[in-house]
């Protein structure tokens, strides 16, 4: 295979509906949501959440207590999952710990633990020492501590683009890989539930009292969800005697709406051309792309603005969902996560419908089901949209078909 | 197995243009005063001026958080040396602490009963405020990139910006800020001067007339030295604010001095720059 190749070793995700991928396949399968209503410690907000139960009784070893934070928390549980670790242990073996890149997501990195800091302060104002975690407090925490958890010493950095995080990763994680600085690199992507985001999205009026109905006509906000997500890459003239998921990054495409720090472009200017340099990346037709994994987030504007533009640019042919009905929009997780749903259904060809979709808004031209459908795809999209905005698209294709 | 395509194409890119603003200078040529007269900074009081970066529109730039205004203002410093069009340049944006003025407020305000967030506050806080202001005042739709790699944040947005530049054969704008460590998070970071400066990177042969050239070299052997800095508050510049990891490099171009230039990637990996002109 060639050396520009980037082959996806292995992935998995923990979210509001699953922990880890056999759990995440069944929810996909029955279309269970991981919604709950809010019952975020600290927050009385009446709205609908993606929380990750499963954090709150994860305990750090008393080795790592100076590590402490939620993101940290639910980063640990999703490096637990499935086979991440044993496909990392083979190319440690294969190219080193120093070999190997880091490249987190996140847009909170560990707020959650300067807000419980806060909630501590003395009567001088100042930090009780338990919270004095210089590794914690800044924004490359998730790098770091996964640096930490699993021993790579090799390049390390955290995307902080907001809500387009962790769909960047995959496109810096190839640059690595083609520049030759690294033989393969772990990408990912962490967020968690915090009352940062909950009252912030909350002070842009952008949050639902109900579940998310993404595309809906009926839609009134997001959800917010927490989820951590990872992907393992490596260039395909390396990938002799790995085993992997046959499948490869084909596409990226990053750009700026130039527009406005909150709303999106109103004609999806931004989104369109990252879509159109994923596209020429890979080589493709829109035509060809089979499946998009929207952003979708259920807000009046994204919604509107993303579908009329895929609407428009694909043919009716290439089928769309959003998934953030099962999970909440996942801020800087998103990326990944949202990845990682197309990778699957790549996989299994089952194509997930739009949870809680009953008729979409008739104001967005683009056709969708609430059903999932089975398909045999080859090549999938996802698109991630951020603050500031900050856009990404990335494409994954089966790599015995790629060009 | 290697790359063949790593031993084949180095990495390469010229430098065209240099935004500087610290405590004592305000824009490159200042700085490379203080570089060449150290004892200039002896009568100096080491403060920073908040930076008015005219490219953002008055209503807009009262909004600026200093971060932004600091890391906008770097960038535009830059941008005009170059004569490039913003339209055609890339960015990466990094900054190790993020804006701890916003992040304490937002903590405070979460402590009160009401927890009433201010709007431009919550979306001034999202770590790519910069690239965001910097692309929405200029008119660029090209990516634009937020990294944060703690003390190692300088040399990690230095690899990203040029191995950008050279795959995508496009020009990319590298801006580093980090501001002093504000309120109860000078108990956890030592910085306590803002300081930000960018470079605006062209693929090699690109443009005429390039300041200098930087080849990425083999870093595997590659070790970190301090700089020798010829002034104390440029010393503790360098050791307690991340973004002025680039001091060194900045005081080399300064002297037009060809030779290595070495930036921490990890504990086991270092980016090595080859200066030349």
């Amino acid at each position: 295979m060639s050396p520009d190749q980037i082959l996806i070793v292995d992935y998995d995700a923990t979210c509001a509906a699953g922990s880890g991928m056999d759990e995440l396949r069944a929810a996909l399968a029955t279309q269970r949501s991981g919604l709950r209503p809010n019952d975020f410690p600290g927050c009385n907000l009446p709205t609908w959440i993606g929380r990750v139960p499963a954090i709150d009784d994860y305990v750090f070893a008393p080795e790592l207590a100076a590590w402490q934070s939620r993101n940290n928390a639910l980063i640990a549980l999703g490096l637990q999952q499935g086979t991440l670790q044993q496909s990392l242990t083979t190319l440690v073996e294969r190219f080193g710990s120093a070999r190997i890149g880091v490249v987190m997501g996140s847009s909170t990195s560990s707020i959650d633990r300067s807000e419980e800091a806060y909630r501590h302060l003395d009567e001088q104002g100042q930090l009780p020492a338990g919270f004095l975690q210089e590794n914690v407090l800044n924004p490359h925490a998730p790098g770091l501590f996964v640096a930490q958890l699993l021993g790579l010493d090799g390049p390390n950095m955290t995307v902080n683009t907001a809500c387009s995080s962790s769909a960047k990763v995959f496109a810096t994680g190839a640059r690595w890989l083609r520049a030759g600085i690294v033989d393969a690199v772990l990408v990912g992507g962490a967020d968690t539930l915090c009352q940062s985001v909950l009252y912030g999205f909350h002070s842009l009026q952008l949050v639902s009292e109900s579940q998310c109905r993404p595309f809906d006509g009926a839609r009134d906000g997001i959800n917010l969800g927490e989820a951590a997500g990872f992907a393992l890459l490596v260039r395909g003239d390396d990938a002799q005697g790995i085993e992997h998921t046959g499948i490869q990054l084909s596409g990226y495409g990053e750009s700026s709406d130039a527009h406005h720090m909150s709303h999106p472009h109103p004609e999806g200017a931004g989104a369109r051309l990252a879509i159109e340099q994923a596209l020429a990346q890979a080589g493709l037709a829109p035509a060809q792309i089979d499946y998009i994994n929207l952003h979708g987030t259920a807000s009046r504007a994204n919604d509107h603005i993303e579908g009329n533009l895929v609407g428009a640019m694909f043919p009716a042919s290439t089928l769309a969902s959003s998934t953030k009905g099962w999970t909440g929009h996942t801020l800087g997780a998103a990326g990944i996560l949202e990845s990682i749903f197309a990778l699957e259904a790549l996989t299994s060809g089952l194509v997930p419908g739009t949870l809680n979709l009953a008729q979409v808004d008739p104001e967005i031209a683009i056709s969708m089901s609430a059903a999932n459908q089975s398909a045999d795809l080859t090549h999938v999209m996802s698109n991630s949209f951020g603050f500031g905005g900050n856009n990404a698209c990335l494409i994954f294709s089966r790599a015995e078909v790629a060009a | 197995m290697s790359n063949p395509l790593s031993n084949n194409a180095p990495i390469v890119v010229d430098l065209m243009g240099i935004g500087a603003w610290g405590p004592a200078f305000n824009n490159w040529a200042e700085l490379q005063t203080l570089f060449a007269n150290p004892s200039l900074g002896d009568d100096l009081q080491w403060t920073t001026q908040v930076p008015k970066p005219e490219i953002i529109p008055a209503n807009e730039r009262r909004r600026a958080p200093l971060p932004v205004r600091a890391a906008v203002e770097v960038s535009w410093q830059a941008l005009q040396q170059s004569g490039l069009a913003s339209s055609d340049v890339a960015c990466v944006f990094g900054s190790g602490l993020g804006d701890t003025e916003i992040t304490d407020y937002m903590c405070r305000v979460l402590t009160s009963a009401e927890k009433q967030l201010s709007p431009t506050k919550f979306h001034n806080s999202v770590h790519n405020a910069a690239a965001g202001y910097w692309t929405i005042s200029s008119g660029c739709m090209k990516s634009a990139n937020s990294i944060a790699a703690y003390q190692n944040t300088a040399g990690l947005a230095l690899l990203e910006a040029m191995i950008q530049c050279q795959q995508h054969h496009e020009p990319v704008l590298v801006t580093l800020f980090d501001t002093a460590a504000h309120d109860a998070y000078r108990q956890i970071f030592a910085c306590e001067q803002s300081f930000a400066a960018a470079l605006l990177l062209v693929p090699a042969g690109a443009a005429n007339a390039p300041i200098a050239r930087l080849v990425m070299a083999d870093e595997t052997a590659a070790s970190v030295i301090a700089p020798d800095l010829p002034h104390d508050q440029l010393d503790k510049l360098y050791r307690d604010n991340p973004a002025a990891k680039v001091l060194g490099l900045l005081q080399q171009l300064a002297a037009k001095r060809s030779g290595d230039c070495v930036f921490e990637l990890s504990p086991r990996r270092a980016l090595k720059l080859v200066v030349s002109f």
